[in-house]
């Protein structure tokens, strides 16, 4: 039985100091990257030294897929195949060595204290339109300030540059100009998909907006 | 970036959802989305965040703010582990599909084969009693906890 970490509050403020004094994570500026098949260099490497890292599994992209796929495979052998019953007791905010993947989607909206765990814990990293924004002015100015109370003394650049996410995904209508230069200066590009329906035939209006309403975004040059 | 604006039918969660599914098809299926910030502020984004959840049925898809996390517990028999020192024990279990029939183990009120709807009843302000708690619905249900650690960052 691996160990179990659970977050508690103890822990996510641990991971919150360890996002600040982590080396920072390598972008190739101005590179352009492939957002789907993270390379690499595009996986974080800033949480290596973190102290959470005794119950996560390897970040070697390579690695870390046979062995999760295969830990995986039986656990959904045995959870997940009809009639039996959905196991949901390794809770997403507890993890253990043989957990899944985690994915992290920022939405544009006030952002809850386990942001930080949660985001080291992932391995994918969507910030949704103005989610960008949340991460970029909130989550790393509340992690300025704590560093400050805590005598680390961050600056505001170098939270910003560990807080890198893979992709960012939406509209584009909502993310602030300066986020927006800023992640694509440092690197976090997708290729746009002008075109692409999300999930097929979808049967609601997101505030009624027709498509040919549609504003074309200053982000999406590209 | 990805910008997704020509399709204005989906929201940006399932924009975001739909990469995440992408990236997933590389390495399986069994990937958890943690989605941060899906409560408070605008209800309307609320709701449409709920109904992201119900376009990935069977996904691992949980949302997490302002003091909450919920997920879609799909037909069938699901265990919910609640971690008692940052979740519950309040609780809810709300049939956003119309009408589910639920059975419960380890709420303070339990239910059995109960038909949960919106001009029935529905189990709201329950109690999570047990580290573990089993529930069986016929339709998807949402099931909802309190969470310490979704109270918002200061």
């Amino acid at each position: 039985m691996p160990p179990v970490l659970k977050i508690t509050r103890a822990v996510a403020k641990k991971t919150r100091a360890a996002l600040l004094t982590l080396p920072r994570h390598r972008h190739g500026r101005g590179k352009k990257c492939r957002a789907l098949t993270p390379s690499a260099e595009r996986m974080p490497r800033v949480f290596d030294n973190e102290p959470l890292r005794e119950g996560r599994p390897s970040e070697t992209p390579g690695a870390s897929c046979g062995q999760a796929r295969t830990t995986h495979a039986t656990r959904q052998q045995g959870g997940c195949s009809a009639g039996a019953p959905r196991d949901t007791r390794t809770h997403p905010l507890e993890w253990d060595a043989g957990s899944p993947a985690v994915a992290v989607v920022v939405l544009n909206w006030k952002q809850p204290v386990c942001f930080g765990a949660v985001w080291a814990r992932s391995q994918f990293r969507v910030v949704a339109d103005g989610g960008a924004d949340r991460v970029f002015h909130d989550v790393a100015a509340s992690y300025v300030a704590r560093s400050q109370r805590e005598g680390v003394f961050a600056d505001l650049a170098t939270v910003r540059k560990r807080l890198m996410p893979d992709l960012v995904c939406g509209d584009l209508d909502s993310i602030s100009t300066e986020a927006g230069e800023f992640y694509k200066r440092e690197g976090v590009e997708g290729e746009p998909q002008g075109g692409a329906q999300a999930s097929g035939s979808a049967p609601a209006t997101r505030e009624g907006i027709p498509a040919a309403r549609a504003r074309p975004s200053p982000q999406c040059a590209t | 970036m990805r910008d997704l604006s020509i399709d204005q039918d989906t929201t940006d969660l399932m924009k975001c959802l739909s990469a995440v599914s992408e990236w997933v098809q590389g390495r399986g299926r069994a990937v958890r989305t943690v989605v941060l910030g899906a409560f408070g502020g605008r209800f309307d984004h609320v709701m449409g965040n709920l109904w992201a959840l119900h376009r990935f049925v069977g996904e691992d898809i949980l949302l997490v703010g302002d003091g909450n996390v919920a997920r879609l517990l799909p037909p069938g028999e699901s265990r919910v582990r609640v971690l008692r020192d940052t979740e519950g024990p309040e609780c809810g279990i709300v049939p956003l599909l119309g009408r589910a029939r639920v059975s419960s183990q380890g709420l303070r009120w339990d239910m059995d084969a109960l038909e949960l709807s919106f001009d029935g009843i529905i189990s709201t302000s329950n109690l999570a009693d047990a580290d573990e708690v089993h529930i069986t619905t016929d339709v998807p249900v949402l099931f909802t906890l309190r969470c310490a650690l979704a109270d918002l960052l200061e």
